[in-house]
């Protein structure tokens, strides 16, 4: 199941002109916000997201066990994440997306957390 | 015009009642330091008609941070590469000049990233300063930090 949903993540993050990435309001502000990323935009964070799947690279499937986000979201069962390496900055770029569209035709993913 | 690609089905109750709608949206941000408001009172986003979550799409995005480099009154991309332009300093130069990598300013110019409040008012004092060669122009500006407490 979560090998399936995986190769769906890759396809929404391939998806369309910019990828269908969407990021969570509460992790756009909180990015934003976080002296570490040096005000990183938002769109040039998902850019490099897209790349990096475009470039051959593969997020990493995760079980959901935090009670808290079970709790906020009983269906999202799993998440992704992924590593990035910016350039300019030391430490590669965690990124944590779930899967908003399971259609197949147009699969959707949502940023919701971001840091390094 | 690009059709605007946004997800019909919200990231929140899982419905598919996610449509464009425009709302005043307020954040607060950190401006080195200091905290601000940020209003669009005319944000496009896409909103569930359901449950109201909203989904920062690309386009929101560029709104809500247009509305930040404005409020907080940076330096435009456009701005900072013309000025530099015309005083003949390089990407390169002006990263050793205020002591942030190279990335950090191609970034900036590009509109990838925005510079801190600091930096900023580096960058004016910088581009203020009489034209004069590279070098000279470096003994009167202070890097912003360390190598390695590089801003942005």
């Amino acid at each position: 199941m979560g090998a399936n949903r995986l190769d769906l993540v890759h396809a929404a993050i391939r998806a369309g002109t910019l990828g269908h990435i969407e990021w969570k309001d509460e992790a756009f502000r909180l990015v934003l916000n976080d002296p570490a990323l040096k005000r990183l935009h938002p769109n040039e964070i998902r850019r490099l997201l897209r790349q990096f799947v475009l470039d051959g690279g593969l997020l990493e499937a995760r079980t959901e066990t935090r009670p808290e986000f079970v709790r906020e979201n009983p269906d999202h069962a799993w998440w992704y994440r992924a590593n990035l390496s910016v350039p300019g900055f030391r430490d590669p770029l965690f990124l944590e997306v779930t899967i908003v569209s399971f259609d197949e035709d147009e699969p959707w993913v949502r940023i919701v957390s971001c840091h390094f | 015009m690009n059709r605007r690609e946004y997800c019909k089905t919200c990231g929140n109750c899982g419905r598919r009642d996610v449509v464009i709608a425009v709302v005043p949206y307020t954040a607060e941000f950190d401006d080195d330091g200091e905290k601000i408001m940020v209003t669009v009172s005319d944000l496009s986003v896409p909103r569930c008609a359901n449950c109201g979550t909203l989904s920062i799409d690309h386009d929101a995005a560029n709104q809500i941070t247009d509305a930040f480099r404005q409020k907080t009154g940076l330096l435009r991309p456009e701005e900072l590469r013309h000025l530099r332009n015309i005083r003949r300093i390089s990407q390169e130069v002006l990263a050793q000049l205020l002591g942030v990598s190279l990335s950090d300013i191609i970034r900036w110019e590009a509109g990838d990233q925005m510079q801190s409040r600091q930096a900023d008012k580096a960058l004016r004092a910088l581009f203020q300063q009489p034209a004069s060669p590279a070098n000279e122009i470096a003994a009167n500006v202070a890097p912003l930090a360390s190598p390695d407490l590089k801003v942005g």
